[in-house]
């Protein structure tokens, strides 16, 4: 391991850079995320926002090497401070010392609760062995603290409940138990992979009420993903659109929604006539989602774009058009 | 709701399916024209015909077949079917050979376990590697192969060539043994009787006796049938672990599991848990396989047990003893086949009984 120095700006937990994920299929190298780099800071809640199949989710968990063949972590680096203070980079660490990072400062809400549970492992015993994993408590007081948890996300009867295996709950009862273990050993940074998708639409405030409150008790980061700009607005700080494996814009939530730049960006708020009203796909922009096996040059939305000329089949550069608003689009580059 | 009316359940279903299988066997072996009752007393020429004629007549060959069918049915309950060429009552010689075969089915699931476990992980560890290949040729072969092929090439190998194994006689022990749980009939009929029962398993009974000799003769006597039925199985064994794992392994809760930090143990104990539920059922029936089909292996290794009584009742046209061990093959399989439903249950608390 390489001890090189790191930087991180104070107010920074989290940086991610350059990161580059592949993976090997038959049908060819399937370039997933392309050159990805984003901040989180302290204290706030960074939505991923995109199109279905655009990255998303490999982006989040290549930040703890969470990738497995046939995918391959090809390059970057994922700047984090520890709770101790030390800055390291995620992706060159040891195993083990990844080990003790994960699931203790950096958790995970997986995307769909019912297949990120076991199903031959009890509600308690997720939690429990979390906290056992980070820590040198018992069993048994590791348990009481899964029931004290279980209560925290609000799950009737947490004492009755821990013993219950993952099909006997409802979807949203698994949800909060994917929390509950999420948040079990207070994390300092919290990813949260669409947590309400497939969940009824009271549910979805319940838990969206819930992350908000947790946050606020753990002081934690979230970085949320999800398709639904409508909880963007409800509970973000900062957003980054990200588009076939890239960042396309970044701005802070206000700034965004009041003046999106990149054409892609401005499709999606387009597609969502009134931001309050929540819509679970953005498929109302021309064009499909392009293959990622062979990406269009340069600029990857430029099939789909009505402002595309020729310098757009080259890389266009992420520029700052306002303080902390940034966009990659010959619109606002020169050549 | 529950176990004991999930029991009930099943075990009525069983009297039926018994209740066939029985009647099958009767119509396959009424069937054949020959004179059966010829074949029992010798087949010599010189034999009093008045013999024969007593003989049919004990047995009903010369009544219909639904009354002969229904006594043969009624015997055979009562434990009071006799087999003619023995004269020994079926029931009786049947209690004296099933410890053996089942002497021969666990050394052939301890094999099977040895063969396909570890295969089973190195093949989903290296999968795509020599070592996934070979588990897959090992399946091939085992089920294109003809058994009793397989068993006189080993017989030739270990027996003839190298002489490291013998093929007569079945090690016991020079006394009874019981254990302790003999003394439960009073209390729960069914285990003590078990208890009893498992004493008369030669390897069991010298253990309980403590003659230490005789199971150390037992592993040299039936270490090579038990390969034999364990390499027949193994590689089939090794492909489905080996494809259950690399479901699990690839599952959203194993990679659930290392985003939770939890050791490489702690991973594998969630990935292992979900693989061995299709092994469990397999390796069920399997077991009830090696004890209802050992009739080729104790033929080839000459292993005096319920297989190879059945065979020699074949051979002599003796048809009370077939239907004796079909029966006790049926009550075998059923039996089996219940364990390994309670069995998955017990690992997967999504099944309901
Ligand atoms: N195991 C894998 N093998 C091959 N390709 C993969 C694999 N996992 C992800 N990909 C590819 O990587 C790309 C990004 O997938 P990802 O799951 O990150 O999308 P996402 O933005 O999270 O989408 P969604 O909104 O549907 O969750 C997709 O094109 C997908 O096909
Ligand atoms: S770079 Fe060109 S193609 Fe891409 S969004 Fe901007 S104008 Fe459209
Ligand atoms: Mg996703």
């Amino acid at each position: 391991m390489s001890k090189k120095y790191l930087e991180l700006e104070p107010e920074k937990i989290l940086s991610v850079k350059d990161l580059e994920v592949k993976f090997y299929t038959y049908a060819g190298v399937v370039h997933a995320v392309s050159g990805v780099s984003f901040d989180v800071y302290e204290n706030e809640v960074v939505a991923l926002v995109g199109e279905t199949g655009c990255g998303k989710t490999v982006t989040t968990r290549a930040i703890t090497r969470l990738i497995y063949p046939p995918g391959h972590i090809a390059r970057g680096q994922a700047i984090f401070r520890r709770r101790n203070g030390t800055v390291i980079d995620l992706l060159s660490i040891s195993e083990k010392e990844l080990r003790d990072i994960r699931g203790n400062e950096i958790a995970y809400i997986f995307q769909d609760p019912t297949s990120a549970l076991n199903p031959l492992f009890t509600a308690g015993e997720h939690i429990v062995e979390t906290i056992v994993a980070h820590s040198s408590t018992n069993r048994k007081l590791a348990r009481n603290e899964a029931i004290r948890l279980l209560k925290q996300v609000l799950i009737p009867h947490p004492s009755l409940r821990v013993k219950t295996y993952p099909h006997e709950l409802s979807g949203g009862m698994r949800q909060r138990v994917v929390i509950a273990t999420a948040i079990a050993n207070k994390p300092r940074l919290l990813i949260a992979d669409e947590p309400t998708t497939n969940l009824d639409v009271t549910v979805q405030a319940q838990i969206l009420d819930l992350l908000s409150e947790l946050k606020k008790q753990y002081s934690m980061s979230i970085i949320l993903i999800t398709h639904n700009l409508g909880i963007v607005a409800e509970i973000a700080d900062r957003v980054y659109v990200m588009y076939a494996g890239k960042i396309v814009e970044s701005a802070n939530v206000f700034e965004l929604f009041e003046k999106p730049m990149h054409p892609y960006t401005r499709g999606l708020l387009h597609a969502l006539p009134d931001p309050v009203r929540r819509i679970e796909k953005l498929e109302y922009i021309p064009g499909t989602v392009p293959s990622l096996i062979n990406p269009p040059p340069g600029c990857r939305f430029h099939p789909r774009c009505k402002f595309a000329k020729r310098v757009c089949r080259e890389e266009p550069p992420m520029v700052e058009v306002e303080p902390g608003h940034y966009v990659a689009c010959w619109l606002y580059a020169k050549r | 709701m529950g176990l004991g009316r999930f029991l009930a359940r099943r075990i009525a279903t069983f009297i039926p399916t018994i209740i066939g299988v029985i009647f099958l066997t009767y119509l396959i072996a009424y069937a054949i024209p020959a004179n059966p009752v010829r074949a029992w007393v010798g087949g010599e020429k010189m034999v009093d015909p008045k013999l024969i004629e007593r003989i049919r007549h004990e047995y009903k060959f010369d009544a219909p077949w639904y009354e002969q069918f229904t006594f043969l049915f009624t015997q055979l309950i009562s434990g009071q079917l006799r087999d003619p060429v023995r004269g020994k009552l079926v029931i009786v010689s049947l209690g004296e050979r099933f410890p053996i075969t089942v002497e021969l089915a666990l050394f052939g699931m301890m094999f099977l376990l040895i063969i396909s476990i570890p295969l089973g992980i190195a093949a989903a560890l290296k999968k795509d590697t020599p070592i996934d290949f070979a588990v897959r040729f090992l399946a091939l072969f085992g089920s294109s192969m003809p058994s009793f092929v397989l068993y006189y090439l080993l017989i030739l190998a270990f027996f003839t060539v190298l002489g490291i194994t013998y093929l007569a006689g079945i090690p016991e022990p020079s006394r009874p043994c019981r254990l302790f749980v003999s003394n439960l009939p009073n209390v729960v009929p069914v285990v003590g009787y078990l208890g009893s029962y498992i004493g008369k398993i030669p390897m069991f009974g010298a253990m309980m006796c403590g003659e230490w000799s005789v199971v150390h003769e037992t592993f040299k006597r039936m270490w090579l049938p038990g390969l034999a039925l364990g390499l027949l199985s193994g590689g089939f064994v090794a492909r489905i672990l080996r494809n259950s794992l690399l479901d699990a392994l690839g599952s959203e809760y194993v990679l659930f599991a290392r985003a939770r930090g939890l050791s490489k143990f702690r991973v594998w104990k969630h990935a292992l848990k979900n693989a061995m539920i299709p092994v469990v059922t397999v390796l069920g029936l399997q077991f009830g396989g090696f004890l209802a089909g050992a009739i080729i292996a104790e033929t080839v290794f000459g292993i005096p047990g319920m297989g190879r009584y059945v065979y020699d009742a074949i051979s002599r046209l003796n048809f009370p003893a077939i239907i004796g061990g079909t029966f006790l093959f049926a009550i075998v399989y059923v039996t089996v086949n219940l364990i390994v439903d309670i069995l998955y249950a017990v690992i997967d608390p999504r099944v309901r009984y």
